[in-house]
């Protein structure tokens, strides 16, 4: 059996001449939150909108829990728990009637199914208002409701912070870190900003223009990010010398008259500065500067970086 | 399939389209007996009651109102499932596209009944206000029970138009008034073929309907050529049911969205 509960396999996905998947290969790895990054438009939906069979792709192929997605979708589909897009539900119902019908569906016959989950949102059980009345915050905590009312082991949401107040923001991240490391749950989240990725997942793949440009986990990224030293210096030629002639250190460019950038990370910083300021050079900052995934965002994709 | 069904009727609370449906077949007496009215002197029925009417209000019913009010129903369940954005919430259950598409024609079959059911009190209703003669519970019970059937057979022909302009986004409105005008065809079929086989004359002979008092048939409609018509529709249902599929765009909104500033309007 595969080691990935989710695995595809060159999966691509056109609408006429526009690819808007592209030869996808992702791999996400059981009780790991895995954050699918990427722009608006990049193709982080159609990329879910596959694995759950909602959409059939091009080409290429969906593994889950090591079984192919068709032909499997009734033993694999009562497994995941998923929120797409916006939340869909009947707006003439009550956000626990609603809960009701999709419960019945999946034969969950007690009502501690609902209430559980109603619960862990902050919403309340046999409220009389109707979705229809519901602020967006509340529809996206009912649809989260309908993603873990029947205790999937996988979880596939998209952007499920979209439309949350900062106070609901952390509350579901905590909440989706706590499903991961209380109940080893495997949660695939997409979004299209960045610090919430940065803060959630354990492993992180870039997807632009629908290609996935990086595929790693959050440590691998991290290590990967340049980290460097910079010194502000009355002169940074000088400075460089010294480091060069004294300590042997090469890996070094003087950026302007007074700012020099060491990448070799060896660097004794304190022995630097003394020597600096031994040679009677006047050293006005020091830092050590690391690159964050928005710098790493902004390199592999080739633009601007994003939210 | 029953949890299908359950849900399809919780689905329906609140449901204000119900009310195209309790409109329509309460107007149907009205209209029926005001045409009546409306007729010079010398051409109104010396004897109409409550017989008369309850005959105007089948053919009322099949000719017009139902077929108007199941369509725009039976569409708009199968319609509000994209416009809501639910169907990825079913799909992903997984709950079977032609279950759930099958379990919606059972609910608007069963709706038709209950139309039936309601039709034959509104109609009793408008009978006694008028102060209309010849009621007996032979009457209702006889009378009573083919506007029922009739409701019925009308709704199983309105099926395959539930599930063509259900599944074309925003199109259950035009679906059902191209029914209406399907169904207000009976009026020029009075012999032949389609008499007896055009899907809604087939409704009303199966119900028992006595199309040469009512509808000046030229000749006697054959049970067998109804029986055909209707085994036709059902085939075409079926065949309707098992060849859908989801549209890709299920839980797609941006559509929606567009519709929506088009100033489109939603029943809830």
């Amino acid at each position: 059996m595969s080691d990935y509960v989710i695995e595809t396999r060159g999966l691509t996905k056109q609408y006429g001449a526009q690819t808007s998947v592209s030869d996808l290969s992702i791999h996400v790895r059981q009780g790991r939150i895995y954050g699918l990054l990427g722009r608006n438009g990049a193709g982080k939906t159609t990329t879910m909108r596959m694995l759950l069979g909602l959409t059939d792709p091009s080409s290429g192929t969906v593994s889950l829990f090591g079984k192919p997605l068709r032909g499997n979708e009734k033993k694999i589909l009562p497994r995941i728990g998923s929120l797409i897009e916006s939340p869909g539900f009947y707006p003439n119902l009550t956000g626990t009637e609603n809960l009701r019908i999709f419960a019945d569906l999946r034969g969950l016959k007690s009502p501690k199914y609902i209430k559980s989950a109603l619960e862990v949102v902050n919403l309340p059980y046999r409220d009389k208002k109707l979705f229809s009345q519901y602020s967006l915050g509340m529809k996206q905590r009912l649809a989260i409701a309908l993603a873990i009312m029947h205790n999937p082991e996988l979880l596939i949401l998209d952007e499920p912070i979209n439309g949350l107040d900062p106070i609901g923001i952390a509350e579901v991240r905590d909440f989706i870190r706590e499903l991961c490391d209380a109940t080893g749950k495997t949660i695939l989240i997409s979004s299209h900003i960045l610090s919430e990725i940065a803060l959630l997942a354990d492993d992180v793949g870039i997807i632009d223009h629908g290609v996935l440009v990086e595929e790693e986990s959050l440590e691998e990224l991290e290590a990967k990010n340049g980290k460097y030293f910079r010194f502000t210096v009355s002169n940074a030629a000088a400075a460089g010398r010294l480091l060069y002639e004294r300590l042997g250190i090469h890996d070094m460019t003087v950026d302007s008259a007074n700012e020099l950038t060491v990448r070799d990370l060896h660097l004794d910083t304190a022995q630097a500065i003394s020597l600096f300021v031994g040679a009677g050079l006047t050293v006005s900052d020091a830092h050590l500067y690391e690159d964050t995934l928005e710098d790493y965002f902004k390199k592999v994709t080739g633009g601007e970086g994003i939210a | 399939m029953w949890s299908i069904l359950k849900g399809e009727w919780r689905k329906l609370r609140r449901c204000q389209i119900l009310l195209v449906g309790i409109v329509a077949l309460a107007l149907c007496p009205v209209v029926q007996y005001g045409s009546q009215l409306i007729l010079n002197p010398e051409m109104r029925d010396p004897n109409y009651n409550f017989v008369t009417l309850f005959s105007n209000v089948v053919w009322g019913n099949t000719q017009m109102f139902l077929p108007l009010s199941l369509v725009m129903i039976g569409g708009w369940l199968i319609d509000r499932e994209n416009t809501n954005d639910t169907m990825k919430n079913l799909l992903t259950v997984p709950v079977s596209y032609p279950k759930l598409l099958g379990g919606k024609l059972i609910v608007t079959m069963s709706l038709s009944l209950l139309f039936g059911i309601y039709s034959v009190a509104v109609t009793v209703l408008a009978g006694w206000l008028v102060g209309l003669g010849g009621f007996s519970s032979t009457v209702l019970l006889q009378q009573g029970t083919q506007v029922i059937a009739a409701a019925f057979t009308t709704g199983l022909v309105c099926m395959p138009m539930i599930l063509i302009f259900g599944q074309i986004r925003g199109a259950y409105l035009g679906g059902s008034l191209l029914t209406f005008f399907l169904g207000y065809c009976i009026l020029f079929f009075k012999g032949g073929f389609l008499l007896s086989a055009y899907p809604f004359s087939a409704a009303l002979i199966l119900a028992g309907f006595d199309m040469q008092e009512y509808n000046g048939a030229t000749q006697a409609p054959s049970v067998l050529l109804a029986l055909a018509g209707m085994a036709a529709v059902l085939v075409l249902t079926m065949a309707i049911l098992l060849l859908s599929h989801p549209s890709q765009k299920a839980g797609n909104s941006k559509r929606k969205k567009v519709k929506k500033g088009r100033g489109r309007r939603r029943a809830r």
